[in-house]
C-alpha cells in the first residue's frame, strides 16, 4: 500500500481495518493514522484528544437530524494541524478505528504493567 | 510496542476522570461553603460566618491539590464550571444540616475513587488519597459537631447565640486524630 510508501520507519501496526489503520513508531514515540486516503502524524496526547472527540459524537443524533442541515462534519483539534471532512459512513469507519487502537494500546499497557512488575 | 500510554503518564483515563470530577467537586464545596457564610454575615452570626469563610478556603486548597496532583502525574486537569448555588437558607439549622450532608457526600465520593485505585492497583494514587480519607474524619466530624450544638444548647431564648459562640471552637483534637 501507499502507506508503507509514505513511512519507511520501523512502523508497528496497531489496529487496522478495511477503511484504515493505526501505526506506531517506537522511535518517533508517535502515531500513524492512515484514513480517507492520507496519512497523518501524531503525538499520543493528541490522538488521545482526537480519539474523545470522535467517540463523543452521537451517531444516532447525526442520523435523525434535520434534512437541512449538512450531512458531514468536520473534524479540527486545537494545536492539531490535521482535519478531517467526514460523512457519517467515515465518522462510523474512523470512530471504528481509534477505538481498536485504544483497546490495543490499553491490552499492551496491561501486558507492559505485569511484565515490569512481575519479570524485571 | 512501547507503551506510550504509560509513558504520557502515571493515571488511567477512568482515575482521571475520578480525579477531575473531584476537583469540581471540592469547587462546589468551597461555593456553598461561601454562599453559607454570606447567609450567616447577612444574619448576625458572626462566628458562624468566620468559620464557613475558612471552610471555603480550606475546600480551595483540596480542589487545588488534587489539581496539580492530575498535572504532576502528566494528566489532564480541567477547571471546573460551578452553577447553581444556594444563596437563602431557611433557618440557621438547616446551614448545619446541609454542611454535613454535603462533607457525607464528599467521603462517599473518595471511597468511590479509593475503590478504583484498589481494582486497579493504582497505589500511587491511593497513596495520595490517604490524606483527603483522614481529612474527611475531621471534616465529618465538625460538621456533626456543630450540628449537634443545636440539641445540646437548644433553639429557644438565646440559643442561637449560644451556638454561633460555639461554632467558632470546634476543634478536633481527640486521640485518634
Ligand atoms: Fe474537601
Ligand atoms: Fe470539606
Amino acid at each position: 500500500m501507499e502507506v508503507q510508501q509514505a513511512i519507511s520507519e520501523n512502523l508497528i501496526e496497531v489496529f487496522k481495518t478495511h477503511k484504515g489503520a493505526v501505526y506506531q513508531s517506537d522511535d518517533e514515540q508517535c502515531l500513524y493514522l492512515i484514513f480517507g486516503g492520507k496519512t497523518a502524524r501524531y503525538s499520543f496526547s493528541c490522538f488521545s484528544r482526537l480519539k474523545k472527540q470522535i467517540v463523543s459524537y452521537n451517531i444516532e443524533q447525526l442520523l435523525t437530524r434535520s434534512a437541512l442541515l449538512p450531512d458531514i462534519e468536520i473534524v479540527t483539534l486545537a494545536a492539531c494541524e490535521h482535519c478531517y471532512v467526514l460523512s457519517i459512513t467515515d465518522l462510523i469507519a474512523l470512530k471504528d478505528i481509534l477505538e481498536g487502537a485504544f483497546a490495543m494500546f490499553q491490552l499492551n499497557h496491561m501486558i507492559k504493567d505485569c511484565l515490569q512488575r512481575y519479570i524485571a | 510496542m512501547k507503551d506510550l500510554m504509560r509513558i504520557k503518564g502515571l493515571l488511567s483515563t477512568e482515575i482521571e476522570s475520578l480525579l477531575n470530577q473531584q476537583v469540581k467537586k471540592e469547587a462546589h464545596s468551597s461555593s456553598i461553603y461561601l454562599s453559607m457564610a454570606s447567609w450567616c454575615d447577612r444574619n448576625g452570626f458572626d462566628n458562624s460566618a468566620t468559620y464557613f469563610f475558612k471552610q471555603s478556603d480550606e475546600e480551595r486548597h483540596h480542589q487545588l491539590k488534587l489539581y496539580k496532583y492530575l498535572l504532576d502525574m502528566g494528566g489532564t486537569a480541567i477547571s471546573p464550571e460551578i452553577a447553581n448555588i444556594k444563596i437563602e437558607y431557611n433557618s440557621f439549622r438547616e446551614i448545619f444540616e446541609d454542611a454535613l450532608d454535603q462533607e457525607i457526600a464528599i467521603t462517599q465520593s473518595f471511597k468511590n475513587i479509593a475503590a478504583r485505585c484498589h481494582k486497579e492497583q493504582d497505589y500511587v494514587t491511593m497513596e495520595f488519597l490517604n490524606w483527603f480519607l483522614k481529612e474527611q474524619r475531621e471534616e465529618e466530624y465538625k460538621a456533626r459537631r456543630a450540628l449537634e450544638l443545636f440539641e445540646v444548647i437548644g433553639e429557644s431564648g438565646t440559643g442561637h447565640w449560644e451556638i454561633d459562640k460555639h461554632v467558632g471552637k470546634i476543634n478536633y483534637d481527640s486521640e485518634a486524630s
